[in-house]
């Protein structure tokens, strides 16, 4: 009789202890700001001099290079050609070359698809920031050289990183 | 201690070393620096001989680079082709004839033209041991003419008497 009551006190009283849940969601959000860093420069030389009147040609595996760091697909360019000058007076035009690769010791970094302009798509490798190499090589055509004045000539080649703005 | 040395490294470290960190879409903070050197291009070649001329013992012969002559000579003449700024200088040596006395050149005259031929309108005139500074972006076919005085005594013996100028040309080399 004593164990009859026992089990019915517990079936009446269960239904009210029985946990309450409520829910509320929210939204949780978080950026990570977009980052790209160019380091590493390695300048484009053509060496010891250049007769006047010959061509002269640096391959991009040989030339100037560039170490992007990016955390966002970003499209990197530079001008098809640049134009050197010389303090007093001269100019050379270089026509540039292209290259990439995802050391900075390729012996033969990937040539940009169309032309440096246009640029190269880096994206992201496994997901996670990436280092990658842009090289640059150039050539001069003899008649660039022919009747220009000896001496020291020095520019430069913009690089212009396009991304998303996180 | 280790702290201090990176940070020293990074301070002597020129700015084309360092990271450029782009700080807006599209970026263009980073150059790669462009280089090339043109060598020098610089020769002489002869274009006439200095002729004083014939003239009587104990009298001067006389001949400038504008071609002004007391003894019917004529000045020699050198072609520079450079392709940078040269300083042009003239020498001459004495004259010379088997067992005669040496006969020196003075008054050396040096002019300098782009003209094929001599003349007072044509030629600019400069001292010979100065030299002459030829334009930073080259010149072609510049002539540097030469002359001067070579004086005799009447005890002169007469012949033929030869010797050289030299020019030089000083540039800095490329």
């Amino acid at each position: 009789m004593n164990r009859s009551l026992a089990l019915m006190l517990l079936f009446v009283i269960a239904p009210s202890i029985v946990a309450q849940t409520s829910t509320a969601p929210i939204n949780v959000t978080a950026k990570v700001q977009s980052a790209v860093t160019l380091s590493g420069m390695v300048p484009l030389d053509f060496g010891a001099g250049i007769v006047p009147g010959s061509p002269a040609t640096v391959t991009a595996a040989n030339g100037g290079k560039i170490m992007v760091s990016y955390n966002v697909n970003t499209q990197l360019s530079l001008p098809n050609a640049v134009t050197l000058t010389r303090g007093g007076g001269g100019s050379v035009s270089v026509t540039l070359s292209c290259a990439q690769a995802s050391t900075g010791t390729n012996p033969a970094p990937t040539p940009f698809a169309t032309d440096c302009a246009t640029g190269y798509g880096a994206t992201l490798v496994g997901n996670a920031r990436t280092d990658w190499w842009l090289y640059l090589g150039g050539s001069i055509a003899g008649a660039a050289t022919a009747s220009v004045p000896a001496g020291n000539y020095a520019g430069s080649a913009t690089v212009t990183a396009t991304y998303t703005t996180f | 201690m280790k702290r201090l040395i990176v940070g020293l490294v990074l301070l002597a470290a020129p700015a084309t070393m360092r990271a450029q960190t782009c700080t807006a879409s599209p970026c263009t903070a980073a150059n790669v620096i462009t280089s090339l050197k043109i060598k020098s291009s610089v020769a002489f070649s002869a274009g006439s001989n200095l002729d004083f001329g014939s003239v009587a013992g104990g009298t001067t012969a006389s001949v400038d680079a504008q071609g002004t002559t007391t003894s019917t000579g004529t000045p020699g003449a050198v072609i520079l082709n450079a392709n940078q700024a040269v300083t042009v200088t003239a020498s001459f040596a004495q004259l010379t004839a088997a067992g005669f006395p040496n006969l020196t050149v003075s008054n050396p005259s040096c002019g300098y033209s782009s003209a094929a031929t001599t003349s007072t309108t044509n030629t600019t005139l400069f001292i010979c041991s100065t030299g002459y500074a030829s334009p930073a972006t080259g010149t072609s076919a510049l002539r540097v003419w030469l002359g001067g005085e070579v004086v005799t005594a009447a005890s002169t013996p007469a012949g033929n008497y030869a010797g050289t100028a030299t020019v030089t040309g000083t540039y800095t080399a490329y």
